[in-house]
């Protein structure tokens, strides 16, 4: 793909008076966003339009004078269906979203063009500057399919350029006569023909304009029909899908941690730096533990989010995921779920904030929603380090009992994701999902150019929409924790006064009594700060699941994100913030104890907090990017309040349960 | 939508795949449809396999 000359272009910009706005309508799998990307490439952004939470690509064509502003609508079927889709193309041509456009650009199938051109009679009808883009030129000709395209313009009224998003065969043409483009006027004999009239005359336009081998009963679709039985096949089906998911799971979690860590480690540096050269105090404090950690905290899912978003738009490209979306039909509809939904519920195993963006995918607003408000059920790595801390601490030396324990908590999250998506259609989201009706696309060699564009465009929707709202909330509750400042406690100082006497003599022991001094300073700073004192005024209600006011404050900070509770539980403990050996933290915490002495993570406070855990919405981010998708803070209040208070009654009755059956205190 | 995905009163489709789901062809277009779609569909047979 070539970029345009920036210097050539500059002077021609700077005299354009305004850019032309164009509107890029199409059939779905009709290669719109490739051509897109074509035309603008990575000069596009996400954005909304005001009062409607549905997202649109829009993007700038610098190679044509005045400068071409592309707006890109979500395919469509029929311009009059009563579909979000159409209802949104049709507010965009009438100017009811933004600017009435300058242009219709009408993508077509160059192999299909039946439908489209249905389309374009649509579009044309509008009495706004329109032109035809045949797509997918490339294709037809390799298949023997030719086209006079002057003879279609001609009975279509506007002109008709063959053209290939892939290769870029057509683009130069198609962009002037975009720039040139006016009002035409259909051939077709009367505006308000009946639907078999107007196909005779699309096929009569067909038959007189293009040409070449028929594509029905040829070798391909025998070859299409055996993969589609297969893809959708109940067993085979299933067994390709577990397949292929699986290798995009395990693509994500190694490719992943690299770029991961190396985050972490860049933004330890930059905190490093930070420190070094802003003078100790409250601003340092801000900018090192509050910004960029806070920064760090949401950076740091960057690698999944790309990653996923690239491998999908691959998946979606070869035609895969319109068969796999029925295989998963079959489970899903059940729960009120469409086949669609389960990109986002597996997505989510990972990290439910891709998986929540990934929610695009399901067409219809209350299976959408259904989906967004449970996928975060499903247990993210963010889960994990807590999942291997308590059922280490319940299952000491039974690694198979540990294993079925693992196991269950996956299933015990995702049948509360299938559970609550059947409550939510049962009660504030009534109705049964949309039935599957698919157009099931071409199989393709996809676009790695197009996927990487896709999975960047994610990328950046996440930094600057999550990390905005996500940093807002993460300065406050640094704030929360760190002020009031608490005077260091008097046995500290002696801790410390004792360890500067011995350090010549027992250097290891001096260092000993100087984290001891760490540990009591921190305690006394988090039981005197705004979150330890909430943390006093919550522990009554967190005693139902046995917990005393340090496990409260390590659940509050959890709230965060998850996998704080597990150094927030170490250095509560006496060690380090950075503790990152899994043994010393277990065994710090299998000898905690209550201020009365008692063990504190017995095994019924132990197993109420794991079921605690997996079912409870501790998660800034999602709810950040959940407000995000839903366009409304209704929905990730909702998915909060649902989660976090179903996660506290089972883990009560969890706590109740085991600790009448072991009999312990 | 079917109407608008080629699917209309009186076109020839090909039945590719009976069951859930059921795989039409017409046209160049293929159409999955879960059964509950699919018994909504009255076809008269022309040419049998």
């Amino acid at each position: 793909m070539s970029e345009p000359d920036q210097d050539q272009h500059a002077s021609a910009d700077a005299a354009a008076p305004h850019s032309r706005q164009v509107a890029l309508v199409g059939n779905p799998n009709t290669g719109k966003t490739t051509l897109f990307n074509r035309l603008c490439g990575l000069r596009a952004q996400t954005a909304n339009y005001p009062g409607s939470t549905a997202e649109i690509r829009i993007g700038r064509c610098g190679r044509s004078t005045p400068p071409l502003e592309i707006v890109d609508l979500p395919g469509i079927y029929g311009m009059d269906l009563d579909l979000p889709e159409s209802r949104m193309c049709r507010d965009c041509l009438d100017g009811r979203l933004d600017q009435t456009p300058d242009a219709i650009l009408v993508v077509i199938d160059a192999t299909a063009p039946a439908r489209g051109l249905a389309l374009a009679i649509a579009a044309i009808a509008r009495r706004l500057p329109t032109v035809i883009a045949l797509n997918f030129a490339d294709v037809a000709a390799r298949r023997g399919i030719s086209f006079d395209e002057a003879k279609l313009a001609e009975k279509m009224g506007v002109p008709v350029v063959a053209v290939s998003g892939r290769t870029g065969r057509g683009i130069d043409d198609l962009i002037l006569d975009l720039r040139d483009a006016t009002p035409g006027r259909c051939a077709l004999p009367r505006p308000d023909v009946s639907n078999a009239d107007r196909k005779a005359w699309i096929d009569e336009a067909i038959a007189e304009s293009m040409g070449g081998r028929d594509a029905v009963g040829s070798s391909r679709d025998s070859v299409y029909d055996r993969l589609d039985k297969a893809f959708t096949h109940p067993i085979i089906g299933l067994a390709v899908f577990v397949a292929v998911m699986g290798g995009l799971f395990w693509t994500i979690f190694s490719l992943a941690g690299i770029p991961m860590d190396l985050i972490d480690v860049l933004f330890e540096k930059f905190g490093g730096l930070a420190a070094a050269v802003i003078p100790e105090g409250a601003i340092r404090d801000l900018v090192v533990d509050g910004i960029i950690g806070g920064v760090a905290g949401t950076v740091v899912f960057l690698p999944q989010i790309l990653i996923l978003f690239f491998l999908l738009a691959l998946l979606e490209d070869t035609g895969y995921l319109a068969r796999a979306a029925f295989v998963m039909d079959r489970v899903m509809c059940r729960f009120g779920l469409p086949g669609q939904a389960f990109v986002p519920m597996l997505s989510s195993h990972a990290c439910a904030l891709p998986g929540i963006m990934s929610a695009r995918l399901v067409p219809d607003r209350d299976d959408r929603l259904a989906t967004i408000l449970v996928a975060p059920f499903m247990s993210c790595t963010a889960r994990l380090p807590v999942y291997v801390l308590l059922i280490g601490l319940l299952f000491d030396g039974s690694p198979w009992l540990a294993g079925f324990a693992f196991a269950g908590c996956y299933l015990l999250g995702a049948a509360a994701a299938l559970l609550s998506a059947l409550l939510a259609r049962r009660t504030i989201l009534p109705g049964r999902s949309r039935p599957m009706v698919l157009e099931l696309p071409e199989y393709r060699r996809p676009s790695i150019i197009a996927a990487l564009l896709v999975s960047w465009d994610r990328g950046l929707v996440f930094i600057k929409n999550a990390g905005t709202v996500i940093l807002g909330i993460v300065i406050v509750m640094w704030w929360l924790s760190a002020y009031p400042k608490a005077d260091t406690p008097d046995a500290a100082i002696a801790l410390r006064t004792q360890a500067v006497e011995i350090a010549d003599v027992a250097p290891a022991d001096a260092e000993n009594l100087e984290a001891q001094a760490d540990s009591l300073e921190l305690e006394a700073q988090q039981a005197g700060s705004f979150a330890g004192r909430i943390g006093d005024f919550a522990q009554p209600l967190f005693a139902p699941l046995g917990a005393d006011r340090t496990l409260t404050v390590g659940i509050l900070t959890s709230f965060l994100a998850r996998e704080v509770f597990v150094s927030s539980l170490a250095v509560l403990q006496g060690g380090g913030d950075d503790v990152d050996d899994e043994e010393s933290v277990l065994q710090l915490v299998r000898d905690a104890r209550r201020p009365d002495g008692s063990v504190l993570f017995n095994t019924a406070t132990a197993a109420s907090m794991l079921v605690f855990f997996v079912l409870a919405m501790q998660c800034l981010p999602t709810l950040a990017v959940t407000r995000r998708e839903t366009g409304s803070w209704k929905w990730p209040a909702l998915q909060f309040a649902w989660m976090t208070g179903l996660a506290w009654i089972v883990a009560a009755v969890v706590f109740a349960t085991v600790n009448a059956m072991s009999g312990s205190a | 939508m079917l109407e608008a995905m080629g699917v209309d009163h009186g076109c020839e489709v090909e039945i590719c795949k009976v069951g859930s789901p059921c795989i039409l062809r017409t046209g160049s277009t293929r159409l999955g449809v879960g059964r509950e779609v699919a018994a909504r569909i009255m076809a008269t047979i022309t040419v049998s396999a």
